[in-house]
């Protein structure tokens, strides 16, 4: 341990007195690390973020289908499901989007029944400025912070936005926080008489029907009985979701990876050009060491420490700029590609979510190509006659 | 699938097991080129390059060895966190299970970091020696951990290749509870009680000897360690998963050892297992230095190099002992003496 | 001449190096004997193969044939790694070109020979600091060895061999940079050593230390060949 440790206080030394290359292999290795971070710390956040919304949505969504699309669906049919043993309850949703010229995009209505017990338990989970629009009152809304933002409004504010040939008058009661912003951004949350007006749901039909389970493994059983009471309902698993969104943001935070890949090999073709062509006094340098008794295994170590100490060095402060960039700084330019195309952002603001096994990914893309880049440039050093070395002659 | 390869995760282990195939490879070519051309007692020009040679080879040894067992490490995260990709895979077993190339990758990157481990057990013993007469056979070793290295880059790619995230596979609880149910070999092994006291037993022998070793080496006990340490790891993993693991997790029959890597299980799988490995590749090097031990002809040299090896291993079997007993230990002092399985 | 006194001997050393496909012999059969507690010296013209010989001595480089013997140990057939440790211990080395690695100070120069063992120990660093005061160099251990004058760190260069407080001293071409004065001061320093019961052996071409009576053996080397 003791002789490591005056290997590696050596080796410090020496990365101090060749402090320009140092410098400029350590910055190459912080850029390409901070890349890598960023993907990484942002596709692990944006899954850990999904998983939670995720976890609170129903164990099975019922949807009818027409012509390959999703169509209303009757909330009769909620008795039938509600029968089928291992359901807990069957409840009609009212939701859709509504398109907005201006944006060129789609916002998402959803109509609640806050006079449910229920439905104000789990809303109170969502940090909001203000209240919840009243189920007995028309034209209240909540929004989420960018639909606000893009309309310009702040709670007592009213909006007029058509509704087919009329227009309704909505005033704003609240608005999300932008903590929860990945999932409202672009939500207009309105009593359920005020969503069906919107989106041109009769009485006696809904969007769809969320079904909760006593035992969420059940699910594929449950949905093939209620396939089999709903020919053509499409019936999607909660389950199955959370796997998919999974998929995406890894299969996505791979792809940008694999991108960066030819960046990290051409960085680490500069490490073994850097490291190959020794300078006059660094071939002094080892030559003194040999003539005064180092080792060959001894000067091969020290410049493997020199080499881990730049690397640690310079994937350490691309880690840290990558956890300030995705965390502080909401990962402009990153975040959309990861999300996805869309015509409305939400603020990103994630919970950190950092652990000891990103930590060693990102140690096998960098770190460890960078130290074995550089293993045989210093053994090609290591191994000069130090007589030579110390006259410059070889 | 080809889409598969497109996971941050599986790149960094695919970089990894190239990263560490290249090296063994390497090393083996340089090895065996030292091999054909290595004449010992002669100075010419061209041996004394050779000998240098033999710096590079150790070195790049040294390296793959530690991405070896970092790849061991990272096989279990990546499998960990591709379960949420697969219905039913609830940790990194039921993701292993769902392909073919799953177990026994794993068990051929354990194989290829013991054997790594060995080679450099003989590299640092033929250098404590003064003239270089173990080199030869140290060289030819390199052919099969350079045929580990290929076939453990090869089971990684198939294994990445075979995952099909379509499939539902079965978790750790239910391969093990099914197995109960069937009342299977398997299940007399995981009887609590047996099994525990045959994995103390195998784990403190090893630790004993491996101390007797380091205060007074002798070829007897020398071997005794060796083949305590090889026979350590089968005996005591059993006593893992029948008794560590539902301790650790605080459920009877949960025997996953992959859960002991989580929070929930207090992470105590890294240091069992980390601990475990180190005492093992350090007992077993006891033997690789005994069956050298005509051939290097120093006696003081093999002496001074037992101790050594046997204090490593001393080491790490204590970590494994304290990390397997210690959630056992927390369980009865927190419950007052009751079992996890319910009995006193 | 007592053969159990010998503290440095060659016997029959010979060095050859490739130069592209022809071959340079440097040492040509080369024995001698050092007694123990002696100042020698072995001269010759540029190119004789001093250097090579003060290195196969030493144990810094393998010879193609014939062996060295170190107080009595002969090293030429021990491995790179064992020559260096016996080296460590029975040598201290002063080079021509000091081997003072620029951009560390005096006192970080002196104990480089110990960071591969873990850095110098309570003994080691006691040693240096008396060396220092001896030699005059005391204020100067904290100033890098690049701002020192060339006699500074000839002085430096020999505290260095000097801490392991080795038995045999060997200096290659010690005056080569120095001025008349600090000739004389570093001859009387060896001189003051060879007292002390250390052997030295020196490399020059300088005549006034090939020359001074009170060296008690002159070697001379010319192409490789030890001129009887």
């Amino acid at each position: 341990m003791k002789r490591q440790l005056a290997l590696i206080c050596f080796a410090l030394g020496s990365a101090r007195r060749r402090a320009g290359r140092s410098f400029a292999l350590g910055f190459a290795l912080a850029l390409v690390t901070f890349a890598l971070s960023a993907v990484l710390f942002l596709t692990e956040a944006l899954r850990r973020e999904f998983r939670l919304a995720v976890a609170t949505l129903p164990d099975l969504t019922v949807q009818q289908l027409a012509a390959g699309r999703p169509a209303l669906i009757a909330e009769q049919e909620q008795a039938a499901i509600a029968a089928i043993p291992g359901v807990i309850a069957a409840r009609p949703r009212v939701w859709g989007y509504y398109f907005v010229s201006s944006l060129s995009g789609n916002f998402t209505v959803v109509g609640v029944d806050t006079d449910d017990g229920a439905v104000r338990r789990d809303l109170a989970l969502v940090s909001m400025n203000g209240r919840l629009p009243s189920s007995n009152v028309s034209g209240e809304v909540v929004m989420g912070a960018a639909a606000a933002a893009f309309f310009g409004l702040e709670p007592g504010d009213a909006i007029t936005l058509p509704v087919g040939r009329a227009e309704k008058r909505l005033q704003l009661v609240g608005v999300f926080r932008s903590e929860v912003g990945l999932w409202t951004a672009d939500v207009l949350l309105m009593s359920e008489a005020d969503a069906r007006e919107f989106l041109h749901v009769p009485p006696g039909y809904c969007t769809d029907l969320a079904v909760h389970l006593s035992t969420p493994d059940e699910a594929t059983v449950v949905a093939r009985k209620i396939a089999d009471r709903l020919p053509g309902a499409r019936i999607v698993d909660r389950q199955l979701m959370a796997r998919t969104y999974d998929l995406t943001f890894d299969t996505r935070g791979g792809l940008l990876g694999a991108m960066l890949l030819p960046a990290l090999v051409a960085f680490l073709v500069l490490v073994w050009d850097r490291l190959t062509g020794v300078g006059t006094g660094e071939r002094r340098e080892i030559g003194v060491l040999k003539a005064v008794g180092w080792q060959t295994g001894d000067v091969l170590l020290a410049r493997s420490w020199e080499n881990a100490a730049i690397a640690f060095q310079g994937a350490a402060v691309g880690i840290v700029g990558a956890y300030l960039y995705v965390f502080g700084a909401r990962a402009p330019g990153l975040a959309e590609v990861l999300m996805g195309w869309s015509t409305l952002y939400p603020a990103l603001r994630l919970t950190p979510a950092v652990e000891g096994g990103q930590m060693l990914v990102l140690l096998c893309l960098a770190v460890i190509p960078f130290v074995v880049a550089g293993l045989v440039p210093a053994w090609r050093v290591a191994t000069q006659d130090p007589h030579g070395l110390l006259r410059g002659t070889v | 699938m080809l889409t598969n390869f497109l996971n941050l995760w599986i790149l960094a282990r695919l970089a990894q097991a190239t990263a560490a195939t290249v090296l063994c490879l390497g090393g083996m070519a340089l090895g065996l080129r030292l091999l054909r051309r290595w004449q010992p007692g002669r100075f010419s020009e061209q041996q004394l390059a050779l000998e240098r040679q033999t710096e590079l080879v150790a070195s790049v040894m040294q390296v793959a060895l530690i991405l070896e067992v970092l790849g061991l490490g990272l096989s279990v995260l990546v499998a960990d966190h591709l379960a949420g990709g697969i219905r039913g895979a609830m940790c990194a077993f039921g993701v292993l299970a769902s392909t073919r190339a799953g177990f026994a990758g794993l068990l051929v990157s354990l194989l290829t970091a013991v054997v790594c481990g060995l080679w450099m057990i003989l590299h640092r013993f033929d250098l404590h020696l003064e003239t270089p007469v173990l080199t030869h056979r140290k060289f030819a070793w390199l052919l099969p951990v350079g045929a580990l290295a290929l076939a453990d880059l090869a089971l990684t790619v198939a294994f990445v290749w075979q995952l099909d995230f379509k499939v539902i596979a079965s978790c750790c609880s239910v391969w093990v509870d099914a197995a109960e149910v069937n009342n299977s070999p398997v299940v007399q092994v995981l009887r609590p009680l047996p099994a525990g006291l045959v994995g103390l037993v195998a784990a403190s022998t090893a630790t004993v000897a491996a101390a007797a070793v380091a205060r007074r080496p002798t070829r007897l006990l020398a071997g005794v360690a060796c083949i305590a340490s090889a026979l350590a790891p089968v005996l005591v993993l059993p006593a893992i998963l029948g008794v560590v693991a539902p301790h650790a997790l605080g459920t009877p029959t949960h025997f996953c050892p992959f859960c002991l890597f989580h929070r929930p299980g207090g992470g105590i799988g890294w240091p069992l297992f980390g601990g475990m490995l180190w005492g093992s590749v350090a007992g077993m090097g006891l033997g690789v230095v005994e069956l050298n031990r005509a051939a290097a002809g120093d006696e003081e040299a093999v002496r001074a190099f037992e101790m050594t090896l046997g204090r490593w291993s001393v080491w790490g079997w204590l970590c494994a002992l304290g990390s397997g007993v210690f959630p056992v230990a927390r369980y009865w002092l927190f419950s007052g003496g009751v079992s996890v399985f319910g009995k006193v | 001449m007592n053969v159990d006194n010998v503290m440095v001997r060659a016997v029959r050393l010979t060095k050859r190096y490739a130069a592209g496909r022809a071959e340079k012999v440097a040492l040509r059969e080369v024995s001698l004997a050092i007694p123990a507690g002696q100042f020698w010296v072995i001269t010759g013209p540029s190119g004789s193969g001093k250097t090579t010989l003060l290195g196969l001595l030493a144990g810094m480089i393998a010879p193609t044939s014939g062996e060295a013997h170190l107080a009595g140990r002969p090293i030429t057939h021990l491995r790179d790694h064992h020559r260096a440790l016996v080296r460590r211990r029975l040598v201290g080395m002063v080079f021509q070109e000091f081997a003072l690695v620029s951009g560390m100070s005096l006192e970080e120069n002196l104990f480089l020979p110990w960071v591969p063992q873990g850095g110098a120990g309570r003994a080691e660093r006691a040693r240096a600091r008396a060396l220092l005061e001896r030699f005059g160099l005391a204020e100067f251990a904290p100033t890098p060895v690049e701002r020192l004058s060339a006699g500074e760190r000839q002085r430096g260069a020999l505290i260095r061999a000097l801490v392991a407080d080795a038995p045999i001293l060997m200096l290659d071409e010690p005056t080569a940079a120095l001025d008349s004065e600090n000739v004389r001061t570093l001859l009387a320093l060896l001189l003051a050593l060879r007292d002390e019961g250390r052997t030295i052996l020196a490399t020059t071409h300088d005549r006034r230390l090939a020359e001074d009576p009170r060296v008690d053996g002159v070697l001379r080397l010319v192409d490789g060949v030890l001129e009887p």
